[in-house]
């Protein structure tokens, strides 16, 4: 009998192990899921908020693939917790996004203040384009890190 | 009867616009010190104990506003964005698009090594043959073809890039704005423009400072130093030799033979930087090992070389 119940105990432990799929609970004010493991890949697919939930489907080193509302991509695992301050926002990547909006909403807007000082924003938008530029090929830029590893090791030329 | 009910609605609807004023004023604000006064008027982050929520207070305290208040993050953004207009207007972007994308290219490699691969960065090579890098907050690194001209492999301009990059993962921009020295002018012209509810007006007041202080006086000794120690370490973490930064920091010493390059102007002395970096590269075991990308470098970098 007691062969009997360990067997039963062990296969629900079993399938529960097979239904249950990790989750994570956003605790940062906004992490965004992106398209690759990268800042390259911004904008964002998705942006989940505090108190969202997860779900992790791979982990891969530090980064994690996620669902979250129907969308896959990727977080850095770090950004989940609070423990990672963001160095940086998406705000940058490209005219049009949730932050600019926002931060135009508040004031805080980079191009009505060039155009008050007579300021072009021809730099500002070229640093974007070369950025739309290596992001559409991912493939040349995967290349470009992996030819690192097979390269000669360190140097000492002048 | 009818004029009491009449009375009484018209209360309760100027109560109702009253509230929704008030909530209107403070939205955007979460400042952690307003302690439930009247909220700040510009959806910045700038109630700070002691000070009324109101024009007059911050009109009289200026000065201390200007040093307290924290920044959201999409407005650390329009700074950045700020911060590369200006420098772009003084200096612009080279046309090459090959040699933008290859330091940009860099760039994203060397942000795999950082504690922020999922940050926001751009890159851009200003055209001009001075030593010099710079970077606005939230992402915003710029690089000067006179650097590159510099360099000898790609571990070096990593190393660059790096050192901005770890400004940009260190907040430094917006320190250096809080923190900066700032003229009574300045403040005078901030704190009318604040008392106005001008938010333009106190937006172009603080992109000034941030200017003055990233572009012409620097980021103080101790934030340099760090980003020194940093940019080995995201280099190496991104497959790079460490030693390449320590390399390009002792060439252009040499070079300069002491003399302060637009690169290194406001940074410490050379002496103190190069045991900072040696001792970061050491530290990392892994001096002479990691990629150098020389034949890449040269490649990529040949239309600036000829």
């Amino acid at each position: 009998m007691q062969g009997k119940i360990a067997a039963a105990a062990l296969i629900v432990a079993l399938l529960a192990a097979v239904v249950w799929a990790e989750s994570a609970v956003v605790q940062r004010n906004r992490v965004d899921i992106l398209k690759g493991k990268g800042s390259l890949y911004l904008p964002p697919l998705a942006t989940a908020r505090k108190g969202d939930s997860l779900e992790i489907l791979q982990r891969d080193g530090r980064w994690l693939r996620v669902r979250y509302q129907g969308v896959e991509g990727f977080v850095l695992e770090a950004s989940l917790n609070g423990t990672s301050d963001s160095g940086t926002t998406s705000g940058a990547s490209g005219a049009g996004n949730s932050a600019d909006a926002a931060a135009a909403a508040k004031g805080w807007d980079a191009t009505v203040w060039a155009k008050n000082k007579g300021d072009k924003t021809d730099g500002l938008d070229a640093m974007r384009a070369t950025r739309a530029r290596v992001a559409a090929d991912p493939a040349k830029v995967d290349k470009f890190k992996a030819d690192m590893s097979g390269s000669t090791p360190g140097g000492s030329h002048p | 009867m009818k004029t009491f009910i009449t009375s009484l609605l018209i209360l309760i609807g100027a109560s109702i616009f009253i509230v929704s004023c008030g909530e209107d004023s403070g939205s955007g604000t979460n400042s952690p010190n307003s302690g439930g006064s009247a909220a700040p008027a510009f959806g910045l982050n700038l109630g700070i104990p002691g000070v009324p929520g109101n024009a007059f207070g911050y009109a009289q305290a200026g000065l201390t506003l200007l040093s307290s208040f924290t920044i959201p993050p999409e407005s650390e953004d329009a700074w950045g964005q700020a911060i590369a207009i200006s420098v772009t207007n003084d200096t612009p972007i080279v046309s090459d698009q090959r040699l933008n994308d290859y330091v940009a290219m860099v760039g994203y490699t060397v942000a795999d090594g950082t504690p922020h691969p999922d940050g926001n960065y751009v890159f851009g090579v200003l055209d001009t043959d001075r030593v010099g890098a710079y970077s606005g907050p939230n992402g915003y690194v710029m690089i000067t073809r006179g650097s590159i001209m510099h360099m000898r492999d790609e571990s070096e301009l990593a190393g660059v890039l790096g050192h901005e990059m770890a400004h940009v993962c260190h907040h430094d921009g917006l320190h250096a704005i809080q923190t900066a020295k700032r003229s009574d002018a300045v403040a005078q012209a901030a704190s009318t423009a604040i008392g106005n509810n001008d938010r333009t007006g106190a937006f172009n007041c603080v992109v000034d400072l941030g200017l003055d202080t990233i572009v012409k006086k620097g980021y103080d000794r101790s934030q340099e130093l760090d980003a020194d120690r940093d940019a080995v370490k995201y280099i190496a973490a991104a497959g790079y030799d460490p030693a390449g930064y320590e390399r390009f920091v002792n060439r252009i010493a040499d070079e300069q033979g002491g003399k302060q390059t637009d690169l290194f102007s406001t940074h410490p002395g050379f002496n103190e930087r190069r045991g900072v970096v040696a001792t970061a590269v050491r530290d990392t075991g892994r001096a002479g090992q990691g990629a150098t990308m020389r034949e890449r470098f040269d490649a990529e970098t040949a239309s600036i070389r000829k």
